[in-house]
């Protein structure tokens, strides 16, 4: 494969002085750094999307970037670096620099992995770290305790998503771990979220939820989990019970005071967006957001017996590079996620 | 009524609710370069509560659409996120104009009936926010006929709120007056006073720069800081007929009453015991009660420099006099440039001085503060020697808002030599995205009721008395202080650079 896109091929342990270099002989750019950004993939290829990625993030978020493949296929341990900088122009003027910092390692192991991102952090900065696709053997606590913030996208992994949430919540949980998590499937719902609570913003409208019966999602075949995630986060904003029977699931209230909320999730037939609708409806009531391909905006609608309201918001990012920057630019805890994954992983059971 | 499920844990921050917006003098500049571009940009971040309405209470007869047209013309030059006719559409349905003159009983009765309408329209009542972007002379009828109407008054549940623009008040008995008028429709809880400065991202920072690091705080008294300068410098005359109203205000009452006084006061408060606005402003006002009075002309004389500049030029233009400016009286006695030396009698800055500049056709516009350390003792190294040896911490206001600290380091060599260089913050460099406009914070502020970057009554009055008596000494007394004066484009006159000068120190090169 041709890595030349990388940059300078450099060896291991010449990546600081090389880094040096390239800043010593360039006094036109400003270097900047907020955060240490890895970027971490098993798959070789990903090299040329992750560096076009960072090329993209850089623009908002000036960082250290590290990107790191694994060839799984390699025998023996082995791993060769490429260095370059992101540069963007700020105000028309002055080039504002990112390091990047790309690794290609086969046949090392979980050790090896660690000690490449413990060796080229940007000291004191702290450690965003985007794991890709499924979790591996690599993700153990000596790697995941230095990490600040981790990105993964859920609707990405192929084996096993309810285990895999299991291994991320026994991390999280892990005495030794300090990560906040920003979940890319998590943050394609953010502004579907915040329309829902627009819609009960006024006195009729949130009168009218406890008579709701009915929640209906469009969502993208491909875009499952983002569509049962919010499924699974309405449940616990309503303090309601998930329950399934085959393909029927049921949001149930557990002192028997509100109808029972039938859960039906429904492929897009011209998928695109990620979710193009949610409606909850009851007697006489509707609330409905609507998200059509092409529009940056999601419609909202907000129907009850002798009361309308329509707003529009801005819509939620298709684009992976676009959530993870808006990820990177909302910080926040995200307590509200591990409230969620009890019932996700419920339905993904069923699922 | 039960609280919104949804809402809660969504985000960080309170979110208002549903609310009614009527700007009075809404056909006024603030409005168009301002405010609608402002609430337009918290549309586009998805901010704006849904179903805001935007009545526009002003005298000149126009209909919805010609508002409407007037203000999309001014929201393409002026918003920081450009224009989407989709969003604006949607906006603007939310915008509407309400013709009446501000003394008009009539005009009130149907703003009361117009509000009722939207509340019939969303289905139950909403909030309601009065914005004064009037002149100040028309606060006083509005406050009455809004308490007359009963407009003040708002439903179970919801609230009613002031927001009044600056200036507040001339000096402190109108002030005073008006603060009076205010409460007698408005809780003090419910009135804010807008001070944009307060909503600019670096003024902000002062408090997580100042609580939020170990590092500095410590350091930050007498015993370590030798003095204190807040620069705002215009380098701006009277263009666009301003100079109707600046020569009536002039720079102390103009920027120092409020927005200088509010910088002061972030960086010598003490530490809030929490973030609410009244722990916040409980501290910012101590500061104003704890500035040591300036009274009578001799006192005033020695401490405060006031000039007007005369004909020069700013990047290459030829500039007028400040007395020849348009709409500027050819006799006037209005200050256009003021310095002061200030003192807070206070244990933590007892014998540090603030000294406070501002002024129009300086060289360049900058809003700065820098805290200037004192020198480290004479061994082992003689730092006093050294140009420039000692620390400053500067933090930039406005433009290019950051900070930088200033260091001395050893130069390469053999020989122990010494410099000064500078570790500097740039946000533009280090956060990508733009901040919001004061305004839209302040907005967003007020909707959500959280009023800590307004000013509270007592600041105000605060501020008025210690500005009152250099007025006083200026204006009033037998032997006034002279008025100094310096060519447009320099950096104010040299008595300025004296006031200073008595203490061994120098006006920071910016």
């Amino acid at each position: 494969m041709d890595f030349s896109f990388l940059g300078k091929s450099v060896e291991l342990g010449r990546i600081d002085g090389e880094l040096r270099h390239l800043w010593e002989t360039d006094d036109a750019s400003t270097k900047a750094s907020l955060v240490n950004f890895a970027l971490y993939n098993e798959d070789p290829r990903s090299l040329a999307d992750n560096h076009q990625m960072v090329a993209r993030l850089t623009r908002e978020h000036a960082c250290r970037a590290l990107l790191i493949a694994v060839d799984r296929d390699q025998p023996a341990p082995a791993a060769r670096a490429w260095i370059t900088a992101h540069c963007q122009l700020a105000n028309g003027d002055r080039a504002i620099c990112s390091e990047q910092v790309a690794f290609l390692i086969g046949g090392g192991g979980a050790e090896m992995i660690r000690n490449v991102v413990f060796a080229h952090l940007d000291s004191d900065l702290p450690l965003v770290f985007w794991w890709q696709g499924d979790f591996s053997d690599a993700f153990e606590d000596r790697l995941y305790s230095i990490i600040d913030r981790l990105i993964i996208d859920s609707g990405s992994w192929s084996r096993d998503p309810a285990g895999q949430f299991a291994r991320l919540q026994q991390a999280h949980e892990d005495p030794s771990s300090r990560f906040v998590v920003n979940d890319i499937s998590w943050t394609r719902s953010f502004h579907m979220r915040q329309g829902l609570a627009h819609c009960f913003d006024d006195a009729p409208s949130l009168r009218a939820l406890p008579t709701i019966d009915r929640l209906q999602l469009t969502v993208a075949p491909h875009r499952q989990v983002a569509g049962l995630m919010l499924v699974a986060w309405i449940a616990a904003r309503l303090e309601r019970g998930i329950t399934t029977d085959g393909s029927d699931v049921r949001l149930t209230d557990h002192h028997g005071q509100t109808p029972d909320i039938r859960v039906e999730v429904v492929d897009d037939p011209k998928p695109g967006v990620c979710i193009r609708s949610l409606e909850l409806s009851g007697p006489g009531c509707r609330f409905q957001l609507h998200h059509d391909l092409g529009d940056s905006h999601l419609q909202l609608l907000s129907d009850t017996p002798g009361h309308q309201m329509r707003h529009v918001i801005p819509a939620d990012h298709e684009d992976e590079a676009d959530l993870v920057s808006e990820q990177l630019q909302r910080a926040g805890v995200n307590r509200l996620y591990f409230e969620m994954i009890p019932g996700l992983r419920r339905l993904l059971v069923r699922a | 009524m039960p609280s919104n499920p949804f809402k809660e844990s969504l985000i960080s921050r309170q979110r208002p609710g549903p609310c009614s917006l009527v700007i009075f003098g809404a056909t006024g500049d603030l409005t168009h370069r301002k405010l609608i571009p402002a609430l337009y940009n918290l549309a586009v971040d998805g901010e704006l509560p849904p179903q805001t309405k935007v009545l526009a209470f002003a005298r000149r007869d126009k209909t919805d659409d010609d508002f409407r047209s007037e203000l999309e013309e001014a929201n393409r030059k002026h918003s920081r996120q450009g224009h989407d006719d989709a969003i604006w559409r949607h906006f603007a349905e939310s915008i509407h104009y309400h013709r009446s003159e501000f003394q008009d009983d009539q005009g009130y009765a149907s703003l009361a009936d117009r509000l009722d309408q939207f509340d019939h329209q969303r289905g139950a009542p909403a909030n309601r926010l009065f914005y004064l972007a009037s002149a100040p002379e028309f606060f006083e009828p509005i406050m009455t006929h809004i308490r007359q109407a009963d407009l003040n008054r708002p439903a179970d549940g919801c609230w009613a709120r002031v927001v009044c623009e600056k200036p507040f008040g001339t000096d402190l008995k109108s002030a005073r007056s008006l603060n009076q008028v205010v409460s007698e429709a408005f809780d003090e809880r419910d009135t804010y006073r807008i001070d944009h400065y307060l909503g600019k991202e670096t003024a902000q920072n002062i408090m997580v720069l100042r609580f939020a690091n170990a590092l500095f705080e410590p350091l930050w008294r007498n015993r370590f800081v030798d003095h204190v300068q807040i620069t705002c410098a215009e380098n701006l005359g009277m263009e666009g007929g301003r100079g109707g109203y600046y020569d009536k205000s002039g720079a102390l009452r103009d920027m120092v009453q409020n927005h200088l006084f509010q910088l002061l006061s972030l960086v010598a408060m003490e530490p809030p015991i929490g973030l609410s606005a009244d722990a916040v402003r409980d501290e910012k006002v101590k500061v104003l009660r704890s500035l040591r009075p300036l009274v009578g002309p001799e006192q005033v004389g020695a401490n405060v420099v006031r000039a007007q500049y005369t004909a020069g030029s700013v990047d290459g233009v030829v500039r007028p006099g400040y007395r020849e400016e348009d709409r500027v009286d050819p006799a006037s006695m209005t200050e256009s440039y003021v310095a002061l030396r200030l003192f807070i009698d206070t244990w933590r800055w007892s014998g540090v001085p603030f000294y406070i500049r501002v002024g129009k056709q300086l060289p360049k516009k900058a809003t700065e503060i820098s805290v200037h350390f004192k020198a480290t003792p004479q061994i082992p190294f003689n730092t006093d020697a050294v140009r420039g040896g000692k620390n400053v911490l500067v933090i930039r206001i406005q433009p290019d808002e950051g900070i930088a600290l200033r260091f001395l380091s050893k130069m390469p060599g053999s020989a122990l030599r010494m410099e000064p260089v500078k570790m500097n913050f740039h946000y533009r460099d280090s956060f990508g995205k733009t901040s919001p406009e004061a305004y839209e914070r302040l907005l967003l502020d007020a909707m959500a009721g959280d009023a800590t970057l307004f000013a509270r009554r007592d600041e105000v009055e605060a501020a008025w008395k210690f500005i009152d008596e250099l007025q006083h000494a200026w204006h009033e007394s037998e032997s006034p202080p002279p008025m100094a004066s310096y060519p447009a484009g320099s950096w104010g006159p040299k008595e300025a650079d004296q006031l200073l000068g008595q203490d061994d120190r120098v006006w920071r090169r910016l």
